[in-house]
């Protein structure tokens, strides 16, 4: 065979063996986003289907126009300072159509809110990215323990390896279902728990009714059904890690401490990198969870990005809208993975 | 490719469903596909008798029923108008016409079922879109608050009556007086944990239109600026909020039982319920209308009703249906198989539970009384959606005044956007 | 070996602490199985009467099967649970050989556009299935497919209501390939440099040489593949409205749609998870192995 029939033939057979998953990945995953990206152009909506016109950038500005009003005391009751009701001046100028308050602060005298058009976007943004911030590092350092654990060459350690991964094998939508039970404030195990091992002294916590607790409690659960996939990993990193190392550090004295921070951790710095990336991405795609526990209640508090798309787009049947913040949301993801990349480019330089 | 439609083919041959066309069989009837949402276990089946019932009253007509999920029903139905298989009939859920008749998907049902037939029925059981009659309910749902007689001698309360449902000041009172007597934690069961928006509106769109307030403005039809986050609308706001903070309502209830195993004094149901309510209250069960707040009692009206597809090869065998359906004899025998409520007198009158002196009379008469449909606009569901969010948003104490401005907003821009294009001509019919 | 290790060193007390917090860590772990496990055979107030003591997770006073009874009575909970069983196993089957070879393709063969291949495949972990279910409904609504009318077998206009609709959008899989591929990558050039010099064609590389030292890898991926596909419930709701086609996880929120036995969903929940879980303990020292051998290490 010539060279060039040789690389026309490897040719052809890379096409043939990488033809049937790109095919797929195309026609199933690209061409769909394409077409999700199409329709946040349009006031496409679900049920009536042929209703889509192009409608330029209206979707894109609904979603991520900001603003701000500034306002200054008002003589009020007991001589604190009162302001008007911020809801009551952008509802009545016309510059403020369509902005409803985010967050607001003082400067000096004055109150400055944000205002937003769409402040349950912004909210899901915070929203998701604080999971992924509690989640990330929870569920990691709860599988490197738990690979420890088992990697400690303990009796019945096969055994506990497969109880740790069980819930990883249970429905999100059932083990959700199993948690909003046990996190009941009235009724609820952990709430019971609780309140036996203090003797009593921790009343019952509303767990996903208040603000503070229901995205971390979300996060715990999320975290305790994921760890035991991140720990098989580990494992695996784990017994790549040469036994002469150990060793080694163990002759010159070295603490268990300072053995896992100074072997274990740089011996499994590739292992950690691709469990923090895995994880991170489920993270960030948060829905079944809210869905099932808290529509994303109290107060928006745990709604996420990926839940503000459903229910924009699918229950409210705008889906021009939810494709719009899909497709947002995926170019954030997309620049900070860029980011990230050209950072640990520059760090390895 | 190759491989693939190789395994699409084998797949096919080994698994896959016959369409949903409608084809002659070989005993001669045409049949017709219908797509209905899953129920409980007693009104499919009470469903399927009446299937039974109509073949046997003819013998041009065969019906192949289908069940689906109510949690992906309209996506079903949307996939199915693109992929042009849509069955021929379908219940639909009443506010959800208008969004359907938009989109094309329903035919119009004048002409097909008599005006005499449509003109005995409730109001709410026709569903109505820019002047065009689309759907026909044969019964209807609703909600009423279950109490024990014993419960409320214990405080001394009145029992209400049609004519003088309890007022505002009287229902706080009562739930005032029964969480102080220390036998419930939280006296009334509002079902709050029910996540679904459909819930919530059903439930208190009717409170809010009590207190003055309403969904949108219903002159109008294009706006709810001032009827969503008015000062009766905020009164509203201010005290469904005040249920939650003074302990009369948990936020989350663990499951619907709280009536049942007396957790609540109270519970502000739907007729469904009846049943195993009189189960565990026996005698001591008290049905009542809902309080009036200030402008009248007033309970959802219109369920899931029946429609035909607009691409429906044969409306008349569909309608042929409809109108069997329609009969009082029929309409009576549903009520009793299924517990729901007739809509029409002639139907209330033949049926053993819901004649005058029946034992669930108390509801038809509460709906021929009170009942008011939901806002036909094909914006419901971000009107329904909305509304849901501000109230749980209240009831986990946001503002009342800005989670009803919120709404409103949200509301307004979502009837502009859903405009309200002209109803599609119906085809012509084919036979 | 790790940190906490090598038993010579180990002191008894040490041994011991590790021991009791394994086995702390294991009643944590397993505590929401067993209470759906207990749940599933009891009525709702014997539910509510134990939830406050252990006896929430111990099957212990009153119990009975009627919830088991009654799911498997009701709803045609065996043919969904063979729907799934098809689903997910030709999903998983027909993916290991699709992403495989297109992983080998990326890490081993020579071809223009290799890298750019690569780093999309990257790009598009990030895309939630979510995110395109609308726009992939609309498309497979108007794909033209096989259908069956009158017994004979037609083309139909669309995907719906089929199996095949719930397996072939889900075969080729970023994720998949993107793990097949960083394991691809981690086996010596050595082995195939020296087949090809034998005279070997790529594909027979890919069979002789490639999968035999990969089936860790591919272990992982049919776990991952096949734990998706069986929990799946969103794209089944959307395409597949009958129920001839209808997958478990479906025909359980049937069950939530109108019941608040817990006992029945708990019931209907273990159904689903047991079978899987039983999978798992048969075969979870080949899977942990497997897991542990594969590539996945970044």
């Amino acid at each position: 065979m010539t060279q060039s029939r040789k690389r026309a033939y490897g040719r052809r057979i890379a096409l043939l063996s990488s033809g049937p998953a790109l095919f797929g990945l195309t026609l199933f995953l690209i061409i769909p986003f394409l077409l999700a990206f199409a329709l946040t152009f349009t006031d496409q909506r679900l049920v009536a289907t042929d209703s889509g016109r192009f409608v330029g950038w209206r979707n894109y500005e609904r979603l991520l126009s900001i603003s701000y009003v500034v306002q200054d005391p008002q003589p009020g009751v007991q001589g604190k300072p009162a302001f008007a009701r911020v809801r009551d001046v952008t509802r009545a100028d016309p510059v403020h159509r369509g902005f409803r308050p985010f967050s607001d602060f003082s400067w000096g005298q004055k109150r400055v809110t944000i205002l937003a058009k769409d402040p349950v976007f912004l909210e899901s943004l915070l929203n998701t990215f604080g999971f992924a911030l509690m989640v990330v590092p929870l569920q990691c350092a709860m599988a490197l323990a738990l690979a420890l654990l088992v990697n400690a060459g303990l009796r019945g350690q096969t055994f506990l390896r497969a109880v740790y991964f069980s819930p990883v094998v249970m429905s999100m939508v059932v083990v959700s279902i199993v948690w909003t039970f046990l996190f009941d404030r009235d009724l609820g195990s952990i709430n019971k728990l609780l309140s036996l091992l203090s003797l009593g002294t921790i009343g019952p916590v509303n767990w996903l009714g208040g603000r503070a607790t229901a995205m971390p409690a979300i996060a715990l659960m999320s975290a305790w059904q994921g760890a035991g996939f991140q720990m098989l990993i580990f494992l695996a990193g784990l017994q790549g890690i040469s036994q002469e190392l150990y060793d080694a550090a163990r002759i010159d004295g070295a603490t268990a401490w300072q053995r896992f921070w100074n072997v274990t951790i740089p011996g499994l710095r590739q292992t950690i990198a691709f469990v923090l990336v895995v994880t991170a991405i489920a993270a960030l795609g948060l829905f079944t969870q809210v869905d099932v526990m808290t529509q994303g209640g109290p107060q928006n508090g745990t709604s996420t990005v990926m839940f503000h798309a459903i229910q924009r787009g699918v229950r409210e049947e705008n889906i021009a809208y939810g494709s719009t913040v899909a497709v947002v949301y995926f170019a954030i993801i997309t620049l900070l993975i860029l980011a990230q990349q050209a950072l640990q480019r520059r760090w390895s330089k | 490719m190759g491989k693939r439609c190789g395994i699409a083919a084998g797949l096919a041959l080994l698994f896959a469903l016959g369409g949903c066309s409608d084809q002659r069989r070989v005993d001669g009837r045409i049949d017709l596909s219908l797509w209905r949402h899953q129920a409980g276990d007693v009104e499919e089946s009470a469903g399927r008798y009446a299937i039974a019932r109509f073949e046997a009253s003819q013998s041009k007509w065969h019906i192949t029923p289908q069940s689906l999920p109510q949690g992906g029903y309209t996506q079903s139905i949307v996939a199915a108008s693109l992929a042009g298989q849509l069955p021929c009939l379908m219940t639909v859920d009443q506010p959800m016409v208008a969004s359907f008749v938009q989109a094309g998907h329903l035919r119009p049902l004048d002409g097909l079922i008599p005006a005499a037939v449509v003109a005995q029925l409730n109001p709410a059981a026709q569903g109505r879109y820019q002047g065009h009659l689309y759907s026909v309910g044969q019964f209807d749902a609703g909600l009423a608050i279950f109490t024990r007689r014993s419960a409320l001698d214990r405080i001394g309360a009145r029992i209400p009556t049609l004519d003088h449902p309890w007022s505002l000041a009287e229902f706080d009172d009562i739930l005032g007086k029964l969480k102080a007597t220390g036998a419930y934690k939280y006296p009334l069961d509002l079902a709050t944990r029910d996540p679904k928006a459909d819930w919530w509106t059903y439930a208190f769109t009717p409170m809010l239109q009590s207190f003055g307030g309403d969904l949108v403005d219903r002159a109008t039809m294009r706006n709810a600026d001032g009827a969503l986050n008015g000062p009766a609308a905020q009164r509203f706001g201010t005290w469904f909020q005040s249920l939650f903070v003074r302990g009369l309502v948990d936020r989350r209830e663990p499951d619907d039982r709280a009536f049942v195993t007396g957790r609540a004094a109270m519970a502000y149901t739907g007729n469904w319920w009846a049943p195993d309510y009189r189960k565990a209250a026996g005698d001591d069960l008290l049905i009542l209308p809902p309080p009036d707040f200030g402008r009248g009692t007033v309970i959802g009206g219109g369920s899931w009703q029946w429609a035909i597809s607009s691409t429906c090869a044969h409306p008349n065998g569909a309608a042929a249906f409809l109108r069997f359906l329609l009969r009082p004899d029929e309409i009576a025998r549903m009520a009793d198989d299924a517990g729901m409520i007739p809509v029409s007198e002639a139907g209330a009158a033949l049926s053993t539970d819901f004649r005058r002196g029946g034992k669930s009379r108390a509801f038809f008469d509460l709906m021929q009384r009170f009942a008011r449909q939901r806002p036909a606009t094909p914006a419901f569901s971000a009107i329904s959606n909305s509304f849901f969010f501000a109230l749980q948003n209240i009831a986990d104490g946001k503002d009342p005044h800005d989670a009803l401005d919120d709404a409103t907003d949200a509301v307004d821009q979502a009837i502009a956007d859903a405009g309200s294009t002209p109803a599609p001509q119906p085809g012509k019919v084919r036979e | 070996m790790s940190v906490l290790s090598t038993g010579r060193h180990q002191s008894v007390s040490l041994r011991f602490a590790l021991y009791a917090l394994m086995l702390l860590l294991a009643l944590v772990f397993v505590f929401p199985f067993l209470f759906m496990l207990t749940a599933s055979f009891r009525t709702n107030e014997q539910i509510f009467a134990h939830s406050g003591s252990i006896g929430a997770f111990v099957p212990t006073g009153e119990l009975t099967t009627a919830n088991y009874a009654y799911v498997l009575g009701n709803g045609n909970i065996l043919h969904f649970f063979l729907n799934s069983v098809i689903i997910t196993t030709l999903t998983v089957g027909l993916g290991l050989i699709v992403n495989s070879l297109a992983a080998f393709s990326l890490a081993r063969l020579q071809w223009r556009g290799r890298e750019a291949v690569a780093s999309l495949l990257v790009v598009l972990l990030v895309i939630p299935f979510e995110a395109i279910s609308v726009p992939l409904m609309l498309l497979v609504a108007h794909l033209p497919g096989l259908g069956f009318e009158a017994g004979r077998l037609v083309l139909t206009r669309s995907w719906l209501n089929t199996l095949y609709v719930q397996i072939l959008p889900f075969v080729a899989n970023a994720f998949s390939i993107y793990l097949f591929y960083q394991f691809f990558r981690s086996i010596p050039k050595d082995f195939d440099e020296a087949a090809y010099i034998d005279g070997a064609t790529p594909l027979q590389v890919y069979r002789h040489v490639i999968v035999p030292s990969s089936k860790p890898v591919f272990a992982t991926v049919s776990i991952l593949q096949g734990l998706a596909m069986w929990n799946q419930y969103l794209w089944p709701v959307i395409t597949v409205p009958g129920e001839s086609a209808r997958p478990l996880m479906v025909g359980m929120q049937q069950f939530f749609g109108h019941t608040t036995e817990w006992g029945n969903v708990m019931a209907y929940a273990t159904i689903i998870t047991v079978p899987v879980l039983a999978a798992f303990v048969i075969f979870q020292r080949w899977f942990v192995r497997s897991v542990i051998g594969s590539g996945v290490k970044g």
